[in-house]
């Protein structure tokens, strides 16, 4: 327990004085080599040797990215019937394909767009067409 | 924060230039030489704890060697906002881990006279029931001598938050020295 009394006779600039006069800790002795040991493995990199380190870990990156892409499509490749004259020729007109989404509302109309948007009709004509004939033409 | 020993600029410089590192070397060991004793001191005072302050003068001591020393102009200021930063880093960890240790105060009872044994005893066990802003402010003011003014700069403050705490700080010591709170 702090010896109240005393403390409560000092003024703040005595209190000051004392603190001011008590010795000071120092750091141990085997500190400084402990510290100087570990600040000489960091070593300093030249500002333009930062970007250029970046630079090529990002090129050697691309450059695996593309070795693991073209890897897969060959596999991929090989794996794959080629498609045959036959099946080219039993692919359904896409117009027919359209007629059995006729229900199910904007998807249709969404899918309707995509195949009439090269003849120039606009969403909103094809829209209204739909909605004056009631059929996808 | 001592001003004891100046590193030369050239010393520093011609390391750089060099690329040695031998020199480099040297140069950071000047640093710590000048300034490596009020750092520690300046960290514990603020961590409260010996343990937290030379794991934060290892990493200050680490960044600095990362450094372009050749574009350090004041290397006492940057050598303190660099061991702030750490102690604000370490404070921050302690919150968030919810740590909370009696802290240790700066003053080296066991070497203090016999006759201010009892005093000092009482010193160290209040300050370190102080908050660290609050012991940076008393050590700052009172053992390394520094004016509120150079105290704000330092810190980052406004002037008169750098004197209201100090006041505040010496309030709340003089209520735990007296068997207050």
């Amino acid at each position: 327990m702090p010896d109240q009394t005393r403390w409560s006779e000092m003024t703040d600039a005595e209190i000051e004085g004392l603190i001011r006069r008590l010795p000071v800790k120092q750091p141990a002795a085997e500190l400084r080599g402990r510290v100087l040991a570990r600040s000489a493995g960091a070593t300093h990199r030249p500002p333009l040797l930062r970007p250029a380190i970046a630079l090529g870990t990002l090129v050697v990156l691309i450059a695996l990215d593309l070795l693991t892409l073209g890897a897969q499509e060959r596999r991929l490749a090989g794996a794959l019937p080629s498609a045959g004259a036959a099946t080219i020729a039993r692919q359904p007109d896409e117009a027919d394909s359209l007629r059995d989404l006729k229900d199910v509302g904007m998807p249709y109309l969404s899918a309707r767009l995509h195949l009439t948007r090269s003849d120039g009709e606009t969403y909103w004509q094809l829209r209204t067409r739909l909605l004056e004939t009631g059929e996808g033409g | 924060m001592e001003s004891s020993r100046v590193l030369t600029g050239s010393h520093r410089e011609e390391a750089e230039r060099s690329g040695d590192r031998p020199a480099r070397a040297a140069g950071i060991a000047d640093l710590y030489d000048a300034h490596g004793a009020g750092l520690y001191r300046y960290l514990l005072a603020v961590l409260g704890s010996a343990q937290d302050a030379e794991d934060a003068l290892h990493d200050v001591f680490a960044k600095l060697a990362r450094h372009d020393l050749a574009r350090i102009r004041d290397p006492q200021a940057y050598l303190f906002t660099a061991a702030r930063r750490q102690a604000v880093q370490v404070l921050r960890e302690r919150s968030r881990r919810r740590d909370h240790e009696d802290a240790t105060s700066w003053l080296d009872v066991a070497v203090a006279d016999p006759a201010d044994r009892a005093l000092a005893l009482d010193l160290d066990r209040a300050l370190g029931q102080l908050p660290a802003e609050q012991r940076e402010v008393i050590y700052l003011h009172v053992t390394e001598g520094h004016s509120f003014r150079e105290i704000a700069s330092a810190c980052r403050i406004p002037l008169n938050t750098a004197a209201s705490r100090y006041r505040l700080a010496i309030a709340k010591l003089r209520s735990l020295l007296e068997g207050g709170e």
